[in-house]
């Protein structure tokens, strides 16, 4: 059934968060869990939730990104009405300094003002999560909210999340800054849902103000002057923040695979990759693999993406290989994010810890 | 229409009840090989991969899941606006006829589909087989030998030519003689029933032998000696390489055990020469604490806890813990318990196998388990049902 709900994956307020891996693409370009980027999770989230016009605003080194989505056909959205549109800034020659996320989005605001939707939801890409927008919307309405933001609760302390404050009846009063008060328990999700109106009008309104800031504008200089309403999101996420985060994110999917994780739905882009092989000799215990390995040596507690090589007699234990890595025969690889194509020759020893894993950049030969 | 060189005719409407239990309802093409494809996958990612854009597909044996699988030929880059893939299902016609009664009647019957096109030539495949194969390279020798007709052959070895439709040439690879299963060869050059036609000399036979109230419309037996008779230019085009005809549940476990060696024979990994399938879109392969891999091919979306040991599993398979896979295929979806052993077994979709079975045993026949089936708990399977 039809939402009217109008998508967008607002990735012009991501900042890099570790450079590491967001050095040749932006943070939603990033792999995840052996087949994904993280901007599967959240397109493929508002696939399921019907929505079926979706706009990604980009902000740099989106090439990759680019690829990945294609036409957009692997989420169902290569549509003659809707679909996926993905937006680059548009710069003009005697305007080409980036000021915010809001300014792409009014640079594009055609984009709004031409679609059927009346309502829209803006999410980033960087926080996985099953929130059911339908839910939200139909949450927003009743409450009678001009905004509604969705928070959720954590037992964990999420430095750089964004804390979250509630008046009466989840009404939000304040939403701090990332890793300002580490001992909250509620989080903004950076994402929000209103009505496409007001949306535009707000943008227009803090454009003419010389204001550029999505969260800035149009939600914290609105709490005294609209009603900004909290849903809560129960479910579970994993935020991805850091390098860190990203890391202990990925272990944590070994630990719970089968029980709380399916990815089963999560679309992303077909690759064609043959079954992965195992060869005589081969080891593998508690490890996610994608398609299209070939694995000889020992793989513990480790996530490789889709073509990886693990060579005869080599080790590889707690770490993260992407796609198209070589790990060579006897070579050791131990708590390290290998990006992709990485190439670690015979009998190299690669090795970090939990606190500090190893992160080898793309195409690098060890 | 525009113009186009070449048009293939996938035949795809076969039963192929030597598969038994596989095709009880699944045409031959749609049965599962590799770990991730149908057996038509291979026919298809050779045209895509030669640059050949027109396939017709013709179908007739229980099309359901077959026509489901090729949709309008994306997963082969086939989805294309001037050709691509149409599937050609039999019809009704005003003279009443309605099934096609042979290869050579499948084609005749739609004639209209290839003069849309109005290529030079046809290429007539058929999708039970494993193989990769440049039909280009043929077609040009096709050109250049100014040949009528080219039929693919591979050398057979002598004893097992008596097996085999055994074509005879001159040193020239002029085919000079057909041979259905000769008892007495006198050459060991076997059909790999892969044909090259100008269409113009095609079209003039089809359109006679359909005239032919004798005829059983097939290529084998009518085309190829009508041809020859008629002293056309037929010639042999000799290929190297893989090729094997998954006819029978033994051949089939056969070529699937083939991709497990260490240096296998048909390369899945080759990166010039990709074979596409239909993606299920599964999440990663987790091989779990208790697990032990080896020798193995596995897809996503498997879950596997306990020991894989020379043996093909499709998407979605779960092993639990304890249990033992020896020189098996288990196909998609399929359900296995804790203690389990299966030895030397073909599971078809989606079986469920519950805890402490016993299928097959080392050193027995390769037999089939059916689609959907359930194999109770501590149940000892060790002959083939049937």
């Amino acid at each position: 059934m039809k939402v009217d709900l109008l998508g967008v994956i607002n990735l012009s307020g991501e900042e890099g968060f570790f450079k590491e891996l967001t050095e040749h693409r932006n943070l939603a370009a990033v792999p995840f869990a052996g087949r994904y980027r993280l901007i599967d999770f959240t397109l493929t989230n508002m696939v399921q939730n019907d929505i079926a016009n979706i706009g990604v605003f980009t902000l740099e080194k989106y090439r990759g990104m680019m690829d990945h989505l294609g036409s957009g056909k692997e989420w169902d959205l290569d549509r003659s009405n809707g679909g996926l549109y993905i937006f680059p800034p548009a710069l003009s020659q005697d305007a080409n300094e980036f000021r915010g996320d809001l300014s792409n989005f009014h640079l594009h605001r055609d984009f709004f003002l031409r679609s059927k939707e009346n309502y829209v939801v803006v999410s980033g890409s960087n926080i996985l999560s099953a929130v059911d927008y339908r839910d939200v919307l139909r949450e927003h309405k009743e409450s009678n909210a001009d905004i509604t933001v969705v928070y959720t609760k954590r037992e964990l302390p999420c430095k750089y999340c964004r804390p979250i404050r509630f008046g009466e009846q989840n009404r939000v009063t304040a939403i701090g800054s990332r890793g300002f008060q580490p001992t909250d328990e509620t989080f903004y999700m950076e994402t929000v849902v209103l009505s496409k109106n007001l949306f535009v009008r707000l943008i227009d309104e803090a454009i003419a103000r010389g204001e550029y800031d999505l969260l800035q504008s149009i939600i914290r200089s609105q709490l005294n002057r609209l009603h900004v309403h909290g849903y809560e999101y129960r479910g579970t996420s994993q935020v991805i923040h850091s390098l860190r985060s990203y890391y202990r994110e990925s272990m944590l999917l070994l630990e719970q695979w089968g029980a709380i994780n399916d990815f089963q739905h999560v679309y992303t882009k077909i690759k064609h990759e043959p079954p992965t092989r195992y060869l005589p000799g081969s080891a593998i215990k508690n490890s996610l693999v994608a398609n299209g390995c070939k694995l000889e040596g020992t793989t513990t507690d480790s996530i490789l993406f889709r073509g990886v090589k693990v060579g005869k007699h080599a080790r590889v234990k707690n770490s993260i290989i992407m796609q198209k890595s070589v790990i060579e025969e006897g070579a050791v690889v131990e708590y390290a994010i290998l990006d992709k194509e990485v190439t670690v020759k015979r009998g190299q020893v690669i090795r970090g810890t939990v606190e500090e894993p190893i992160v080898i950049k793309k195409q690098t030969i060890v | 229409m525009a113009k186009k060189n070449v048009v293939a005719m996938l035949l795809a409407g076969g039963e192929g009840k030597r598969l038994g239990a596989l095709t009880k309802h699944t045409a031959k093409p749609a049965v599962a090989f590799g770990g991730k494809y149908r057996i038509i996958d291979f026919p298809l990612s050779n045209c895509t991969n030669s640059g050949i854009d027109t396939v017709g597909v013709l179908t007739q044996y229980e099309p359901l899941e077959l026509n489901r699988y090729l949709g309008i030929g994306s997963a082969w880059d086939l989805d294309r606006r001037n050709g691509g893939l149409t599937i050609l299902p039999p019809y009704q016609a005003q003279n009443g006829k309605n099934w096609y009664e042979g290869t050579a009647n499948a084609i005749y019957r739609n004639m209209s589909y290839i003069n849309q096109f109005d290529p030079d030539y046809v290429l007539v495949l058929s999708g039970d087989h494993i193989y990769k194969m440049d039909y280009e390279k043929m077609i040009e020798e096709h050109r250049l030998g100014g040949a009528d007709v080219t039929i693919s052959v591979r050398e057979v070895p002598w004893e097992e030519a008596p097996r085999f439709g055994i074509l005879n040439t001159d040193d020239d690879l002029r085919i000079n003689e057909f041979e259905e299963k000769p008892e007495n060869p006198k050459s060991n050059l076997a059909s790999m029933g892969i044909y090259v036609f100008n269409w113009d000399v095609l079209k003039r036979h089809l359109i006679q032998d359909a005239g032919d109230a004798e005829s059983s419309f097939d290529f084998g037996k009518n085309i190829i000696p009508n041809m020859l008779f008629e002293n056309l230019n037929i010639r042999a085009y000799k290929f190297k390489g893989y090729w094997k005809d998954v006819g029978t549940i033994q051949s089939l476990w056969e070529a699937n055990m083939d991709l497990l060696t260490a240096e296998p024979e048909f390369d899945l990994y080759d990166p010039s020469w990709k074979v596409y399938s239909v993606n299920p879109n599964q999440q990663p392969q987790y091989i779990g604490n208790a697990a032990t891999v080896e020798s193995s091919i596995i897809n996503e979306g498997c879950h596997i806890e306990g020991e894989i040991n020379h043996s093909v599993l499709f998407h979605g398979v779960e092993v639990a813990e304890g249990s033992l896979v020896k020189d098996s295929v288990i196909f998609p979806n399929v359900k296995i318990g804790r203690d389990v052993t299966i030895h030397r077994a073909i599971l078809a979709d989606g079986v469920i196998v519950e805890d402490g079975a016993t299928i097959g045993s080392p050193d027995g026949e390769v037999f089939v388990i059916e689609a959907e089936s359930l194999v109770k708990k501590n149940e000892v399977i060790k002959e083939a049902i049937q």
